[in-house]
């Protein structure tokens, strides 16, 4: 099976990036070899809005069965969840080499709620209580 | 004749003027489109006696046509449709537009559209103030289209009032963009000057008509009556820091309720207005 490592970058030395739905990109690993077999630049950094639906769509139907990251929002929380990919935490670990350890060793750490909420994207402006007060 | 009172900064008077001045021009409509806390009926007590629901059209899938080619979600700007291939399909309540966008380019017809609720439209009168509020739902991202809907319910025939939501965004402009006039209602400090010119940048792109009421006009400092002076901008009415006010206020009782002299005052605003709105 594949799973997806928000990461800053494609080597095993790349930190991990805390945020999912605008993440710098995702490395694809496969479960079997543990090896980095491509890297996703995250179209949606810069999304208007539903960066995290977004991202968690793009993934899904990349096939990934599993997603390791700092946190994920309430809407994609809700993609995953529907597309039955497991989310995990990268709370402690600091490269993508730690990542996959943690994977092999079985000490990941499911993700069981949804963590922050949406932002705003780019220039957009919408949230509800914009320029009140 | 629309004129709406609106502010920069929240908190200036908004309210208590626009119902003052909608119980002293009576026969009058009074909307307030501040639909994310509505208080006008905290000061006005209009009996309602219709409640609406206000709702947008909202994509629904029918997976038996659904080919999962993703030209919905590729077409949506807002990443409002989530396609999960080989799984489902689903709109996103919260990010959606109603643009009706992924329904048009859908080419399996596999999308129509239903109506999602997104709040509520009160109607109510009280001493020949027909009455009309906006309550979004809690959740909604978005205030505007609420606010879009409550014009719909004008009157040509009637002279309508408009309390805005503060701020000078989205909400602001839906709600004074149908205006012949704004009242802005600031106070004398930093705080209210510099949310005085924000709002000023929109009513100034929509090219509006407008005038200052300045409330707790005693107390601060005079930058106000300086940018009004330099900017043209006529000032209709100053209310002071007045004790009286504001313990009827606390009472929910606006001034052209408790005083007839604050009656006149705002009947005689209601006349300077529309003075301004269409000269003799």
């Amino acid at each position: 099976m594949l799973f997806a490592i928000a990461s800053a970058g494609s080597e095993m030395s790349s930190s991990l990036d805390p945020r999912f739905g605008r993440a710098a990109g995702f490395a694809i690993i496969d479960s079997d070899s543990l090896k980095i077999i491509d890297y996703i630049v995250n179209p949606n950094i810069a999304a208007g809005g539903g960066a995290g639906i977004s991202t968690a769509q793009m993934l899904a139907n990349r096939g990934v069965r599993a997603v390791i990251a700092g946190a994920v929002g309430p809407n994609a929380f809700g993609v995953l969840s529907s597309a039955n990919i497991a989310m995990y935490s990268t709370a402690g670990l600091s490269n993508l080499q730690d990542a996959i350890d943690a994977f092999k060793s079985g000490k990941l750490e499911a993700i069981q709620s949804p963590g922050a909420t949406g932002h705003p994207g780019g220039g957009m402006g919408a949230g509800s209580g914009m320029g009140r007060f | 004749m629309i004129v709406s009172v609106a502010s920069g900064k929240g908190g200036t008077g908004k309210t208590t003027v626009a119902v003052s001045l909608a119980l002293a021009a009576s026969p009058v409509m009074l909307i307030d489109a501040d639909v994310e806390e509505p208080n006008a009926n905290i000061l006005l007590h209009a009996e309602r006696s219709t409640t609406k629901k206000a709702s947008l059209p909202f994509p629904a899938i029918d997976m038996k046509k659904c080919d999962f080619c993703e030209k919905c979600s590729d077409f949506c700007a807002f990443n409002g449709i989530i396609v999960l291939k080989g799984l489902k399909v689903f709109a996103v309540p919260e990010i959606c537009k109603s643009c009706g966008g992924c329904k048009m380019v859908c080419p399996q017809n596999a999308i129509s559209e239903e109506p999602r609720d997104i709040g509520y439209i009160d109607f109510g009168e009280r001493n020949r103030v027909s009455f009309i509020e906006g309550l979004i739902n809690i959740g909604e991202s978005s205030a505007t289209p609420l606010i879009r809907m409550l014009f719909d319910f004008t009157d040509d025939d009637k002279d309508t009032i408009v309390d805005c939501p503060p701020g000078a965004a989205h909400p602001m402009v839906e709600s004074t963009k149908h205006s012949d006039f704004v009242i802005l209602v600031t106070e004398p400090t930093p705080f209210g000057l510099h949310d005085l010119k924000e709002a000023l940048t929109i009513t100034t792109e929509l090219g509006k008509k407008v005038g200052l009421v300045i409330n707790r006009a005693d107390v601060g400092d005079d930058e106000i009556l300086k940018f009004a002076e330099q900017n043209n901008i006529p000032i209709l009415m100053k209310i002071p820091y007045d004790t009286e006010i504001a313990e009827n206020y606390s009472r929910g009782t606006s001034p052209a309720e408790f005083s007839q002299e604050w009656r006149e005052r705002f009947a005689r605003l209601w006349i300077k207005i529309q003075s301004i709105v269409s000269p003799a």
